[in-house]
């Protein structure tokens, strides 16, 4: 269990410009670990580019562009900057 | 990207005119008429609906203003220069036959024509946008 | 009159403020059971009613995730507060929704609160509050929780919805979502299962609500598990249908402007759910068509470049022998086999163009859904698109998928995308065979649609049998846009074209030489190589001709296919070889309409050539690879055999 701090959400709740540093991946193993390869690793910086809602989520992650599926960002955890 | 209104609205009648060609061209292709400058091209129809369908899109939310209207015209644009190129590098390899007397000289196809005829358009958004 | 009501929102969307207006000094904090969360309990009178006022945690969401939310939501389902105000910041309208969203499954009596108010007016933002009541079902009061603005017809809203019954709107999570909630109420009222709202029940059981599970553990969970598997990943699926829903209600209610980059604007067309297809769909026709049309004169100039040759070589050569070598072998089967530089050489480039663009990747993305319920991943799309040019790069390409089964599925469907190297093979025989080249043009197209269905197929069936299938989720990095660089264009297509060319160079030129050999000696029994029926050829052809009988191929189409093996190219350059300068005249001498039209089929489906098994093996390992040999010549004995029956059946010979 994660304890969410105020300013802890998943990416998918992140709106476009906003900025945030990840801390977590909830769900299995096998997801983190893919993450982890495309540079979603904990405390690496990210930056929401595009969030259209049900869309698929663009961000910048280690200076490049990754789109994300919602459902998967919505595992994704990231403290607020 | 700053749009004034009156801008809008000429980029939201351009955009439907602009549906409205692509449309009319579409169905004459899927149609099967061999003339001039339109060519008997089922799948090639169906690409220009494609684009026809994407223009009409952009009308309303350009109206609005909204960046929504915007991307569909841009997108619009870019999926019509790209056809107008290639058949236009067709349209030159054509005359190359026909010098190399295999066939009669070729006509324009429509999209080239159509491309040209976006390209105020492109012109605007391109301003605008870039 | 008593009354419970719970207060929930996002945190810092000003429930603590709302809070203290409500209650004033008449607030006790303490903590929730078990747990070290604080509780805080407050009183209000509101017109006649006494209000117990229970501050829920800041949650963005009602998952079994973190203990803050499953104290929410629990309270709301076990304690079954009157009223529950959700409190909305009116500035992130989007994200505070899915908390609304999620609320209003639990089928609890809502009141929204639209907090921040104030911001809203000053960014000028515009939210249409009756259409947002209108859509959601419940009353909604903006209010500014520091200021006080609001909170009195808030009050008001509540007291009413305390007495009142309030409209109850549900919202559709799809079709197919919806029938298996349906299906899953229908059991959870059997069962009996009433300290849950169903709808709400039966919405955890598809996500695998881990709590939820737990606590039906002995009430038929197992029969209602079976119902809910027909959704495969139901927690994403539900985030994913929610926010679609959410999506349909921004978009009446909000009007609010962003800035958007240039590769944004494209990105929403390209990778929009609508167009993102049919303009995926709409390029690759224009790739293809580009291919064809734009080589065509060179092509025509290459071909007469080399019967211009090869009429001058015959004529000025003394020895026959030589000069038949020289004219039959090396130039017209080279040749034969170089006039399709053109095509690939365009292909090549047209796919780069696109690779360049950043255009491929978003392409990639848009079919990932399409993909995903074929069994194969949206990267795969990239590796079949590649296919078309080489089934080598294609099969490099498959590198990117990270998941094994995934990737191996890909790399086998892949001889089944049509290479380059047979698209002589099917325009030789395709012209020769039907009179008007819109048949013909139609019957080349034909192949490569056979191709990707059979490719699908395959797919299908490799996933069911041999890879159980897991679901691949989207995760995948776009490039930037960029417009593509002629010059890198044109040196990639050289990088990948010239493959051809040294294939051409050097095997087809071996298995030309071979050929012409065969087929022109003994020497005086063929009279240079013009009687071919008494050939060395001859004779292999009618020895593994019994194979070909039952598909009317004659033995030069089966010794074109034995060096088919080699590289698929070797096809055209045999028969120009066995055909001497006529080729044409004799290949329509070979093959009827059908035959022709199985034959190319055959060439489709046989086998990928030794340079690609020699990269699958590097690949993928020599039990698959050995397994796509085996399913490919397999298949193609099926398809051709299959398209001759029917033909037959239908009176074409």
């Amino acid at each position: 269990m994660i304890k969410m701090e105020n300013n802890i959400i998943p990416l998918a709740f992140m709106a476009s410009g906003e900025r945030g540093e990840i801390v977590g991946i909830r769900g299995g193993q096998r997801m983190a670990k893919r993450l982890y390869g495309m540079g979603l690793t904990p405390n690496s910086l990210v930056e929401v580019i595009v969030s259209n809602p049900a869309g698929p989520i663009l961000i910048n992650i280690r200076g490049s562009r990754v789109a994300i599926g919602r459902g998967m960002a919505m595992k994704i955890l990231v403290r607020r900057l | 990207m700053k749009i004034g209104y009156t801008e809008s609205k000429i980029m939201a009648l351009y955009s439907m005119l602009a549906g409205i060609a692509y449309f009319i061209v579409a169905i004459l292709e899927i149609t099967g008429i061999d003339f001039r400058y339109i060519s008997h091209d089922i799948f090639g129809g169906i690409a220009l609906i494609v684009i026809a369908t994407i223009y009409f899109a952009g009308i309303k939310e350009t109206l609005k203003k909204s960046y929504r209207g915007y991307s569909f015209i841009l997108g619009g644009i870019i999926l019509s220069l790209i056809f107008g190129v290639m058949h236009l590098l067709i349209y030159i390899a054509g005359i190359l036959e026909y010098a190399m007397g295999n066939s009669g000289f070729p006509f324009p196809r429509a999209e080239i024509i159509l491309a040209i005829s976006v390209s105020p358009l492109a012109y605007l958004v391109y301003k605008k946008a870039v | 009159m008593k009354a419970k009501v719970a207060f929930i929102g996002n945190p810092n969307v000003g429930k603590t403020e709302l809070f203290n207006r409500f209650t004033g000094q008449r607030q006790h904090v303490g903590n929730w059971p078990g747990v070290t969360v604080e509780k805080k309990v407050g009183r209000c009178v509101c017109y006649g009613m006494e209000l117990e006022i229970v501050d829920l945690p800041g949650t963005y969401s009602l998952t079994a995730y973190s203990i803050d939310e499953l104290i929410a939501r629990n309270f709301i389902i076990e304690e079954k507060p009157d009223v529950v105000v959700d409190i909305i910041d009116s500035t992130n309208l989007e994200r505070n929704l899915y908390l609304t969203l999620s609320l209003l499954e639990t089928g609890a009596n809502v009141v929204i609160a639209l907090n921040m108010w104030d911001i809203v007016r000053s960014k000028k933002i515009k939210i249409d509050v009756k259409k947002l009541e209108e859509l959601l079902g419940v009353p909604v009061v903006p209010t500014v929780a520091i200021t006080g603005e609001g909170v009195e017809r808030l009050k008001e809203e509540i007291v009413k919805a305390i007495k009142g019954k309030r409209r109850k709107v549900e919202w559709s999570y799809g079709r197919d979502v919806e029938a298996v909630i349906k299906k899953l109420q229908e059991v959870i009222k059997k069962e009996n299962l009433r300290e849950y709202p169903s709808r709400w029940l039966a919405i955890k059981i598809i996500e695998g609500d881990e709590e939820i599970l737990k606590k039906i553990e002995d009430r038929c969970k197992d029969k209602l598990l079976e119902i809910a598997s027909q959704i495969k990943d139901g927690e994403t699926l539900m985030a994913e249908r929610r926010y679609r829903a959410i999506e349909k209600i921004v978009e009446e209610v909000l009007k609010k402007e962003e800035e958007w980059s240039f590769s944004d604007m494209l990105d929403h067309v390209f990778l929009h759910p609508v167009f993102g297809i049919p303009i995926f769909l709409a390029l690759m026709y224009a790739a293809f068509q580009f291919t064809f049309s734009f080589s065509a004169p060179f092509s025509d100039m290459i071909s007469m470049f080399f019967s211009w040759l090869g009429e001058l070589v015959k004529n000025s050569m003394g020895n026959e022998i030589l000069a038949s070598f020289l004219s039959d072998a090396v130039l017209a089967g080279v040749g034969s086999v170089l006039v399709f530089v053109p095509p690939i050489f365009s292909l090549f480039f047209a796919l780069s163009l696109l690779e360049n663009s950043g255009y491929l990747a978003r392409a990639a993305f848009v079919m990932d859904r399409i993909m995903h319920r074929l069994g194969l991943h949206g990267k795969s799309i990239i590796s079949m698109i590649m296919g078309f040019g080489c089934n080598i790069p294609g099969i490099l390409a498959a590198r990117t998928i990270e998941n094994e089964k995934d990737r191996i599925i890909t790399v086998m469907i892949n001889p089944l995308m049509s290479c380059s190297a047979r698209l002589p093979v099917y325009i030789l025989i395709a012209s020769v065979i039907f009179k008007s080249s819109a048949i013909a043009g139609a019957a080349v197209f034909s192949m490569y649609l056979l191709g990707i269905i059979l490719a699908i197929i395959m797919a299908l069936m490799l996933r069911k049998f041999l890879f159980k299938g897991e679901a691949p989720a989207f995760l995948l990095e776009l490039p930037r846009y960029m417009f593509p660089k002629i010059g890198s264009a044109i040196r990639d297509m050289w990088e990948k074209g010239k493959w051809f060319i040294i294939k051409a160079g050097t095997f087809i030129f071996f298995v030309v030489i071979i050929v012409w050999f065969l087929s022109s000696f003994p020497w005086n029994a063929t009279q240079g190589g013009v009687n071919i029926e008494n050939s060395y050829a001859a004779m292999f052809g009618h020895f593994i001709e019994p194979a070909l009988k039952p598909f009317g191929w004659q033995w030069q189409a089966g010794v074109a296919l034995f060096f088919g093996f080699l590289a698929k190219e070797a096809i055209v350059g045999t028969f120009g070889a066995l055909a001497g300068e006529s080729a044409r005249n004799a290949v329509a001498t070979w093959f009827t309409p059908l035959t022709g039209f199985a034959y190319m089929a055959f060439v489709l489906i046989y086998f990928p050539c030794v340079a690609t098994v020699a990269v699958m093996v590097r690949e993928i390992g020599k039990k698959y690879t050995l397994l796509t040999i085996a399913y490919t010549v397999s298949l193609a004995f099926v398809v051709a055999g299959f398209i001759e029956l029917i033909g037959y059946l239908m009176g074409i010979s």
